[in-house]
């Protein structure tokens, strides 16, 4: 059974994770009233990967790295975003 | 186009006055906030254009990269078990996909999540058809479009008060389209100004009074 503390830090890691996509579909969505650098994405997902929770769950922490290294590519937002989502359901089906 | 003109006490009153004399559904109408005080409201409610893609009515003429993008996404809704109708929106630009049918809630998700994650994949499977920058909207029961009415109608209330007290005033927390739809809406405003603050995903709008030759 799960503990208070391991729920507390899935959520944690799920907030972080939701921040990151958020930070992705601001530049993709175009709100045009902020300037989000690729740097403070990859930012966001190194957050992510700092939590011990990452490891908890399958495939968490590669769908993360996928991610980071997607940026660093330069790829499209839509397409950082979909590993995220995919992180971030690992997350929820894993522990 | 039909529209008709509602008065009540509340927003709601008003825009029920004029659904039912439209006999249409809240769903299907644009809604024009012409008069708010605090006695009366009046809106002009105008019922938007419908797509029949079940009735083998196709829009014409085709575009190639919306039906190749309609297609992929009926594609993965069946993969997904999801029995719903997808169309192209007539006229949207940028290409925006329509998904209906029925109980469709769980594929909009929390604060429009899924749908949100199944706009990013969309454009991932038909991004090699895209030209640089351009983008496919998907829309699940028209949420997103209902979203930005009522976050237009949010930021109209909003400027007429900074318009009367003077203040600014800060709203909930938006996602970046949402936010768009403000600014937009306010831009043409010569007595108020709109901007952002906070990071995501609690960045917000700040609706304050623009200042004498400022921008």
């Amino acid at each position: 059974m799960e503990s208070n503390g391991g729920s507390t830090s899935r959520r944690a890691a799920a907030e972080r994770i939701r921040r990151a996509i958020a930070l992705i579909n601001a530049v993709a969505d175009e709100a045009g009233d902020e300037e989000i650098t690729p740097t403070e994405i990859a930012e966001a997902i190194r957050d992510c990967l700092e939590l011990s929770e990452v490891d908890r769950a399958p495939n968490v922490r590669r769908y993360l790295g996928e991610a980071l290294d997607a940026v660093s590519d330069g790829m499209p937002a839509d397409f950082v975003a979909m590993i995220l989502y995919a992180a971030l359901g690992a997350l929820r089906e894993g522990v | 186009m039909r529209s008709a003109e509602g008065r009540g006490r509340t927003l709601d009153e008003a825009v029920d006055a004029a659904l039912i004399e439209l006999q249409e559904s809240r769903r299907h109408v644009d809604v024009k906030i012409l008069i708010e005080t605090p006695e009366e409201t009046v809106v002009e409610v105008t019922v938007m254009d419908q797509t029949a893609p079940s009735m083998g009515v196709a829009p014409a003429p085709v575009n190639g990269k919306a039906e190749l993008a309609r297609n992929l996404v009926e594609g993965l809704l069946k993969h997904m078990g999801v029995r719903a109708q997808v169309s192209v929106r007539p006229g949207a630009d940028p290409i925006t996909l329509d998904i209906s049918g029925r109980d469709l809630g769980g594929l909009i998700g929390w604060r429009g999540e899924t749908l949100r994650a199944l706009q990013s994949v969309t454009n991932v499977m038909v991004g090699k058809h895209l030209a640089e920058g351009e983008r496919v909207i998907v829309d699940v029961e028209r949420y997103r479009q209902r979203r930005e009415h009522t976050v237009r109608e949010i930021a109209m209330r909003a400027a007429r008060q900074v318009k009367m007290t003077g203040d600014a005033i800060t709203l909930d927390a938006m996602q970046p389209f949402e936010r768009r739809a403000i600014h937009l809406a306010l831009e043409g405003d010569p007595d108020v100004t709109s901007s952002s603050i906070g990071e995501e995903p609690e960045r917000r709008v700040v609706v304050g009074p623009r200042k004498p030759g400022g921008e």
